[in-house]
Order: structure tokens, then C-alpha cells, then sequence
């Protein structure tokens, strides 16, 4: 299956009829998606639909029951969350998950696992290579609270900073491990429009810079009407529309799962 | 840079040095009248404790999972190292090489029982670990009251008396300084970002189990080189001195003096395993005061005495010279010199 990508361009992220069943459940079923590089696709869908359980398959949080999902032609299937971290492909989280007791630069060189090489000895004795590697790391580290503007409030504790920043914060420690992939769950939830605009040229940015694609859930439909240049909706599970924004906008069973059916059709089918 | 880190690299290690002479003085002129033999056993019983309880804090401290089996690994240590110095005595070692090939032994043997119990065990978390862990230490205890080699349920004695007061604050100091830079350094990073949050330490690419199982070995290996001292300055031991009590005593220690700070455990090993000797004049009423004590640290410092904070001789010395000048010239020193601690 691989072979056939190949030939044209290998798309960043591919996935192939994924879907995982938690006892009768189905709760994605047939999920297909292929985002390009530097590309930016919106993941909507009412509450429950299963964006977040997509966002656990990709991650390896959960084992897919059907289907396979690839990474630059990689097959990423059954790899444990650290490996797909490295492989590629970094994440926030709905509910904002910082190292809450640990300092801002603490929390994005943590997730610098690739960047340091020195070991157990080297780390007792502080050999030169410890000294160079974590001025390497600190210098970056910096630069990238930089990118999502928090510099100067690199030795707060995470948890003391206000909620757009400590959004801001998860993504630049999501930067840090060096993705092809970013996966944001709801980055602008909570946030006033100041904010949400603020984040928003920051996304624009590290796509420009680093050269990564995004897959983006929101519930901030003008957010994702305005950056995304693909959506993919789902509901209860399957995916009911796809195209670009003004295709999916005029979907009438997009229409149909955020707002309902007409009463009397609602009714027949309970 | 490089200057400021030998300095304060300098700094530290007078500063242990003082400490040390400082008590030595204290024992070789009868510093504390009858009672200097006394007071030096019980010293060298808060070194071998401060290891203990500082390796402990590893796990409980920085990694966020409740131990309450440290003494099992205690326990291997002590044991494997009186074999191996029993086996090795008389064949011309000093008495200093022959405790640090002990000790040494008895780190790595429960640095070994550390990652076996740590690979099954380390897949549980909270309450379930902990309950793991006590049965791992039961079964170690067992294990030690039926094996030959170990003398079975009675006391094995007559283990050279090799560990002195100057030996084992020397050993402290090593070893609470090795402990301090592993906190500081990328694995106590990684360990921390586990305790704040493994899914996110997970979802950032850190190898949570592997770090895991690493603090265990780790944090079980110098609770074993903390049994070798026992061993070899008690002489004697029987397995159930390591029971469940000598584990929650350790842990209350940990969580007294600060999870998280080992500037707590050091003075909280050190404090606590003092001050039930200081109070045998009140007989009977000791063990309540020490419980007083415990209720009261909890009532009003719930993450212990120390919380998270460290002690940095280098700061101190900073500020201290920092009052005399400018104060412009402390605004950008950052504390980041690695510090060591001694007690």
C-alpha cells in the first residue's frame, strides 16, 4: 500500500479505513485522511463525534482495531506513543496538560528528548558534552518560547501563567520534539478574540517556519473557517463531509448533525 | 562560566569539608562531654539514613510514586554486602577498600533487585505501587529468613565493623552529591515531567517506563549502598529489623523533611533519626513526641519542611557578598550552578 504513495508526493500524514471499537462501540469507523506538507486541516464535529479518539489513534494512545495510519510512508501502527513522538508527530491537549510544578524553559526541554545524547555518567561527572548539550538545548528552548511570545517568562512556574499562555506554552513544547505533524486539540478553547487572534499568526508562523503540517480540531468555527484549507467533519464516529472550507460550510448533513434534523424526521428516527 | 561553576564547584566542596571537620573536631575532643561516643554513633547512623532517605525521595520526591518497600532494598544491600566482605575479609584489603567494595556490592545487587521489582511492579502507579512494593519488600524479608547463606530467621553477626563516622559521612556526601546531579540533569527533567504529568510526558516523547524502572534502580541502588553501612557498622542484623516499620519510618522521613528537596531529606534524616536518641531521657513518652512532631510538621507544612526548595551554598555566598556590592551585578546570576550539599 505504501508503494502507491510513493510515487507522487508522500503525503505527511495518511490515514487508511482507521478506526478502533471499544466493545460495541465503534467510535471512529472508516477514518481516511491524507494531509500534505505545510498543509493545515480542520477536524470538526459535534461533541462526542470522535475527534479527540482520532487524535489517540494517531498518537498511539490507542491501538487502531481497523485500518492503518502512516507517517511520511512510515507504517505507524502499534508504536508506542514515545516512538510516534519521535517518528514525528507531537500534540496538545484539550485540557491543557503542562508540567504544572515545573518551570516554563523545564517544560519545553523536557520534551527535548531527541536533542540530548549524554548519558548517566556523563550527566554525574558534568563532561563538557553535558555542559555543550544542555546550552544547546536551553538556547533553543528559548528561541522556540520565542516563537509563541513567552519569552521572558522562562523561569515562572508553568502553572502560574495565565490560560492563553499556558496554551501557547503546550504548543511550544509540542514544537520542541521536532514534528513533521502537529496535532492541535482545541487550541482556542477559552481564549478571548484577542488571544485567539494572537494564536493564530503563531500557527501561521510555525507553519511558514518549520515547515509542518497542522491538523486542527476546533470548535471556533470562524477560527476554522478562516485558517484551515481543508475540514474534515465527523459525527458519531465516521467522517460525513470533507472538502474546503465553503464546501463544508454548505453541507446540509454538516447542517444536519450540528443543528438537527427538522422535528418530525428527529422523531421517526428515535 | 567554567570559572564560576569550579568556583562554586569549590565552594560546595569546602563547604562539606567544614561540616566535616567541624564534627570531627567535635568527637576528638570530647565535644559532647561522656556521651561523644554516643552522640558519634549517632551520626553515623543519620549518614547512612540520610542516603536512604535521599534515594528514597527519588522516587516518592521526584518521581511522584509512593515506595513503601525501600527497606526490602535496604535489606539486599545489607546483605549482599556482608557476604561479600565476609567473603573477602582477611585477604589483604584495607578496611577502607574492603567497605567500598562492599558497599559498592551491596548498591549494585539492589540496584539489580531494584530494576527486576521496578520492571513488573513500575507498570502500576499510586496506591497500587504502592502496595506492590510492600509485598516485594515481605517477600525479600521471607526470602532472607530462609536462605542459608544469609543465616535464616536468626541473626547474622560478627560482620566486620568497617564503616566509621568519617567513612560514612564521606560515603553521604558522595553519594547525596551523585543524587543531586542526576536531579539536574536531563533524567531528573524527564522524571519530574513524569511525576507532573506522564501523558504529557508520554505525548513529548519521553520513554515513561523506562525512566521509571531507571529512578527505581537508581533510587535501589543507594539504598542498598545505605544497607552496606549498616551492615557494617551494626554488625549485626536480622532480617526482620527490615520490615514494613523501617519503610514507613523512611518514607515519613522523606515526606517530613520535603518530597522533592533533598536539602529534606538530608536534614530530615538527619533531624529524625536524632531525635528519638535525644529524647530516650523522656523514656516511654519518646515515640509519642516523635509522633507530636510528625502531626505538627503535616498540620502546618504539608509538603514538609523543605517543600521543594534546595539549599545552594553558592547562592547563599552570593548574597551574603552581594550585600557589600552593587546590586546590579547580582541582577543577572541565575542559580545555575550545580550545588552540592552536605550535612
Amino acid at each position: 500500500m505504501a508503494d502507491k504513495t510513493t510515487e507522487k508526493k508522500v503525503p505527511v500524514l495518511k490515514a487508511q479505513n482507521l478506526g478502533i471499537q471499544f466493545g460495541g462501540l465503534k467510535a471512529v469507523d472508516d477514518f481516511n485522511i491524507e494531509i500534505g506538507e505545510s498543509e493545515l486541516v480542520g477536524l470538526i464535529g459535534p461533541n462526542g463525534a470522535g475527534k479527540t479518539t482520532v487524535f489517540n489513534l494517531i498518537t498511539g494512545v490507542y491501538k487502531p482495531t481497523e485500518g492503518s495510519f502512516y507517517l511520511c510512508g512510515q507504517r505507524m501502527n502499534g508504536k508506542k506513543t514515545h516512538q510516534i513522538v519521535h517518528a514525528g508527530i507531537a500534540r496538545t491537549f484539550q485540557n491543557i496538560r503542562l508540567f504544572k510544578k515545573m518551570t516554563v524553559i523545564d517544560n519545553v526541554k523536557a520534551a527535548m528528548q531527541e536533542h540530548l545524547t549524554y548519558g548517566l555518567p556523563q550527566a554525574i561527572f558534568r563532561t563538557p558534552k553535558y555542559w555543550r548539550e544542555e546550552a544547546d538545548i536551553t538556547k533553543r528552548a528559548m528561541e522556540l518560547l520565542d516563537v509563541v511570545h513567552l519569552s521572558g517568562k522562562e523561569n515562572l512556574e508553568a502553572d502560574n501563567l495565565p490560560y492563553g499562555q499556558q496554551r501557547r506554552l503546550e504548543i511550544a513544547r509540542a514544537l520542541a520534539t521536532d514534528m513533521k505533524l502537529l496535532l492541535l486539540d482545541e487550541p482556542a478553547a477559552g481564549m478571548n478574540p484577542t488571544e485567539t487572534e494572537e494564536l493564530l499568526e503563531i500557527i501561521d508562523y510555525i507553519r511558514d517556519t518549520f515547515k509542518i503540517s497542522v491538523l486542527l480540531i476546533e470548535h471556533d468555527m470562524s477560527l476554522v473557517m478562516k485558517i484551515c484549507e481543508r475540514i474534515q467533519v465527523l459525527d458519531f464516529g465516521t467522517t460525513i463531509a470533507a472538502g474546503t472550507p465553503a464546501e463544508v460550510a454548505n453541507n446540509p448533513r454538516v447542517i444536519e448533525a450540528y443543528l438537527g434534523k427538522p422535528r418530525k424526521e428527529a422523531a421517526k428516527d428515535a | 562560566m567554567t570559572k564560576q561553576r569550579k568556583l562554586s564547584y569549590l565552594l560546595n566542596l569546602i563547604g562539606v569539608a567544614v561540616v566535616f571537620a567541624v564534627m570531627t573536631l567535635l568527637f576528638a575532643f570530647q565535644g559532647f562531654g561522656d556521651s561523644t561516643t554516643y552522640v558519634e554513633g549517632v551520626c553515623t547512623t543519620a549518614c547512612y539514613t540520610i542516603i536512604m532517605v535521599a534515594s528514597l525521595n527519588l522516587v516518592v520526591g521526584f518521581m511522584g510514586e509512593f515506595s513503601l518497600g525501600h527497606a526490602g532494598f535496604v535489606s539486599v544491600g545489607a546483605y549482599a554486602s556482608a557476604i561479600v566482605s565476609g567473603a573477602l575479609a582477611g585477604k589483604g584489603l584495607s578496611d577502607l577498600a574492603l567497605l567500598i567494595v562492599a558497599v559498592l556490592a551491596g548498591g549494585l545487587v539492589a540496584g539489580i533487585a531494584g530494576m527486576l521489582v521496578g520492571i513488573p511492579a513500575l507498570r502500576l502507579r499510586g496506591d497500587y505501587l504502592a502496595i506492590v512494593t510492600m509485598a516485594f519488600a515481605e517477600i525479600i524479608r521471607v526470602v532472607f529468613c530462609n536462605l542459608e547463606i544469609t543465616g535464616g530467621g536468626r541473626t547474622m553477626s560478627g560482620i566486620p565493623k568497617l564503616a566509621t563516622f568519617h567513612s560514612s559521612f564521606w560515603i553521604m556526601a558522595v553519594c547525596v552529591t551523585i543524587m543531586f546531579l542526576f536531579v539536574r540533569s536531563r533524567f531528573g527533567r524527564t522524571v519530574q515531567a513524569i511525576r507532573e504529568d506522564y501523558i504529557a510526558a508520554e505525548a513529548s516523547g519521553i520513554n515513561v517506563t523506562f525512566y521509571k524502572v531507571m529512578t527505581f534502580a537508581i533510587s535501589s541502588f543507594f539504598a542498598g549502598v545505605g544497607g552496606a553501612l549498616y551492615a557494617h557498622y551494626m554488625t549485626a542484623m536480622i532480617p526482620t529489623n527490615f520490615n514494613f516499620n523501617y519503610s514507613a519510618e523512611l518514607l515519613s522521613e522523606v515526606i517530613i523533611g520535603g518530597t522533592g528537596s533533598l536539602t529534606g531529606s538530608v536534614i530530615g534524616a538527619a533531624f529524625l533519626s536524632a531525635l528519638p536518641e535525644f529524647m530516650r531521657q523522656f523514656s516511654t513518652y519518646r515515640m509519642l513526641g516523635y509522633s507530636v512532631v510528625l502531626v505538627l510538621v503535616m498540620l502546618f507544612r504539608p509538603g514538609g519542611i523543605f517543600g521543594r526548595w534546595e539549599f545552594s551554598l553558592t547562592r547563599l555566598v552570593k548574597k551574603i557578598a552581594g550585600r557589600g556590592k552593587a546590586k546590579a551585578a547580582a541582577a543577572g546570576a541565575l542559580p545555575q550552578a550545580a550545588e552540592k550539599k552536605g550535612e
